[in-house]
């Protein structure tokens, strides 16, 4: 019987019937990985607090001939004030979604397990939105496709005047390059400059960073346009998210 | 290749498309439903058919009924001032079974999930807020699953139905009867103090 310890954050669970539970982890060790927890929806079971989307846990893995399955498991953060409220609940699942979108199984990332580790953390009094945003960009940064913001993605140059940011080309172009992508939107300095801070500051120092409205809502249809390159579907709870939040449809 | 006859083949097609069951499950229940005197076969093929021609949701509860509205909701012995909201239909009978509830149901048909892609419309509320228009209800139980989804459903319900002047509690989702108390985790705990009542 191979056993083998990991750290993980719960992206998803699902009921798949007999009690048992399909889990989708985010690990430090080994990245994405699916298991099962046996018996993990009946009252009785010591697993069932532990294995609940966005738990931090610690888990004892056996390996299986088709799956992996849960053979113990100890709770490390349980982030309860996030399934206290709605909107966090739709924060939350958001990141997790996003996170089960962009990446493989079994390629480890200890930058994006931290992320999200630190993502959920600051929510406990942070900008959900703001978070959610760095989140984002930072997760896409981590994974190969970070946006090109500080010269123009296409020639280099300086991007000086009016500036436009294109999902296909992979960042800003300057004003000679705008033609280029037919479907580049123009957008504010401001708003380029917010989107390298929410790229490079550490989550943990995002709350000294204050945005308005308009560009946060500029900002979100950006990036979330930026991020549909990478995905092979829309992210479900971004409806979610639209309907319990101001701003935009993204 | 061709192991079986074509309707035996259907056969375990359609029950392995059950949950729960596996194509080597099914393979069994196909043998035996082949084996039995056919008239044992036949009764199970005539009361699913006649439970999914009769049986629709009451338009007062939601909850499944062959007759409208459902006997729970006829039932005049039944409290009218307060609603127990529950998720599934099988939810209503887990709390028959207890046995210790003797007001009226709603069924919301599900749970709000973002991630799922559920959202209020989705679910039964309209209906249960056309319910709560004449007054006469003065209290809802919530009584949801202790999960993500549950949460959510509660804490959506609440702040929709608190400003109408009902009052909204939530049951507790405390130990399990014969659960030991040092293996139940933090959540648990905690569910189990929130809801705890008044020692008589
Ligand atoms: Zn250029
Ligand atoms: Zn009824």
């Amino acid at each position: 019987m191979k056993l083998y310890k990991m750290e993980a954050i719960v992206l998803r669970a699902r009921d798949i019937g007999g009690g048992d539970k399909l889990l989708v982890l985010y690990s430090r060790e080994y990245g994405k990985i699916k298991v099962i927890a046996h018996g993990a929806s009946k009252p009785s079971s010591r697993k069932r607090g532990f294995v609940q989307p966005f738990n931090h846990t610690k888990f004892l893995i056996q390996r299986g001939r088709e799956i992996d399955s849960v053979s113990q498991c100890e709770g490390v953060e349980m982030f309860s004030f996030i399934r206290e409220d709605l909107k966090k609940i739709g924060y939350a699942s958001y990141l997790a979604e996003l996170l089960d979108a962009l990446t493989p199984e079994g390629e480890p990332n200890e930058f994006l397990f931290a992320l999200l580790l630190e993502t959920m953390r600051l929510m406990n009094n942070g900008d959900d939105e703001i978070l959610a945003r760095s989140f984002e960009i930072k997760c896409v940064g981590f994974l190969g496709y970070r946006p090109v913001l500080d010269s123009c993605a296409e020639c280099q140059g300086q991007t000086g005047g009016r500036i436009h940011f294109s999902s296909g080309l992979g960042g800003v172009l300057c004003e000679a390059c705008a033609s280029a992508d037919r479907e580049a939107v123009s957008c504010d300095r401001g708003v380029v400059e917010t989107m390298k801070v929410l790229l490079s500051w550490p989550p943990v120092k995002l709350r000294l960073l204050k945005v308005g409205r308009p560009a946060r809502n500029q900002i979100k249809v950006l990036l979330r346009d930026y991020l549909k390159y990478y995905m092979e579907h829309e992210l479900k709870s971004a409806a979610f998210l639209n309907r319990f939040t101001q701003g935009p449809p993204g | 290749m061709n192991y079986y006859a074509k309707p035996v083949a259907h056969l375990i097609d359609q029950l392995s498309k059950l949950p729960g069951i596996g194509p080597k499950t099914a393979q069994r229940l196909a043998f035996y439903l082949l084996g039995v005197p056919a008239e044992v076969a036949y009764n199970l093929a005539r009361s699913i058919e006649k439970a999914r021609s009769t049986i629709q949701y009451c338009t007062v509860c939601g909850n499944f009924t062959d007759e409208e509205p459902c006997f729970i909701c006829r039932d005049e012995r039944r409290r009218r001032d307060v609603l127990c909201v529950v998720e599934r239909p099988r939810d209503v009978v887990a709390m028959e079974k207890s046995r210790s509830f003797k007001g009226l149901y709603h069924v919301l048909h599900g749970a709000i999930s973002p991630m799922e892609g559920v959202g209020p419309d989705q679910l039964h509320i309209r209906e249960l807020l056309r319910r709560l228009e004449g007054g006469e209800v003065k209290e809802m139980i919530l009584a949801t699953n202790p999960n993500i989804e549950g949460d959510a459903t509660a804490i959506y319900l609440s702040g929709l139905i608190k400003p109408l002047g009902v009052r909204v509690t939530r049951i507790a989702h405390g130990l399990p009867v014969g659960a030991d108390l040092e293996y139940a985790d933090e959540i648990t705990l905690s569910k189990a103090l929130e809801g705890r009542q008044e020692m008589k």
